[in-house]
């Protein structure tokens, strides 16, 4: 019965971490358009969470934790727009490193990670339950 | 909260309930055996109800952070989900043994 219960843990540290995931996710869908106000300024720099696995003495179960915030170093866009505030002497504005395609399909695969906790958790209860039932 | 006083008289009012079966059934069985039976039942009934108890509170102190916005709502789940869990445990024991017990009241000697 220990193992199963553990199972309920174990499966919440990962909805733990794909929730904290998809903010990140939900930070970059909402600063995609977030550009620089005056020139030399830089626009939002895309983030990207990564995960490690962690042993919880207790349990002795491996846990999923998130182990750094990092940011995306790959190069900003580049738009032509000459009235624009930001806009260096080419007539150029950076725009963010944010790639709204990725950010979607980064926060699809969270959300069927999500899910598949959330069916560990489903499925756990019911094992539990029906050898509960078996007393009765 | 609520459930957690509600548990705390159900574990008093068990214990009460076992001490009085055994201060009446008592004098009518003759031997030690059925004597040492209740005590272990209603040792192993307050044992598990306590269990049950501790589930039972663990879930409440969750649900009361959740509610402040202090906890999880991850460790809320898998907090009630235990507390349901251990209460549906001692309540499904509790009935096999309140059973077996009645079996052997009904038993003719």
């Amino acid at each position: 019965m220990v193992e199963i219960v553990n199972s309920l843990y174990i499966a919440a540290s990962g909805m733990k971490a794909q929730s904290d995931r998809l903010r990140i996710i939900s930070q970059n869908i909402a600063n995609v358009d977030s550009e620089p106000t005056q020139p030399g300024e830089l626009p939002y720099r895309r983030k990207i969470i990564s995960f490690r696995n962690e042993l919880d003495k207790t349990m002795g179960v491996e846990l999923v934790k998130v182990s750094r915030y990092d940011t995306d170093k790959s190069e900003f866009g580049k738009r032509y727009d000459p009235g624009h505030p930001a806009a260096d002497e080419k007539g150029y504005v950076q725009t963010p490193n944010v790639n709204s395609m990725i950010e979607l399909v980064d926060m699809k695969e969270a959300r069927r990670a999500y899910e598949a906790n959330v069916d560990v958790i489903e499925v756990s209860k019911e094992m539990l339950s029906q050898t509960v039932n078996m007393l009765r | 909260m609520a459930i957690d006083t509600k548990l705390a008289q159900a574990v008093n009012a068990y214990v009460n309930t076992t001490r009085m079966k055994g201060g009446m059934s008592a004098p009518n069985v003759p031997g030690d055996e059925p004597v040492g039976i209740q005590s272990d039942f209603s040792q192993l009934i307050t044992e598990a109800l306590d269990k049950a108890r501790g589930a039972g509170y663990a879930g409440e102190v969750k649900s009361a952070e959740a509610v402040a916005g202090e906890a999880d709502l991850q460790d809320l789940i898998v907090a009630v989900t235990n507390a349901e869990l251990t209460l549906q445990t001692v309540v499904a024991v509790r009935d096999r043994m309140i059973s077996a017990y009645n079996d052997i009241i009904k038993m003719p000697i």
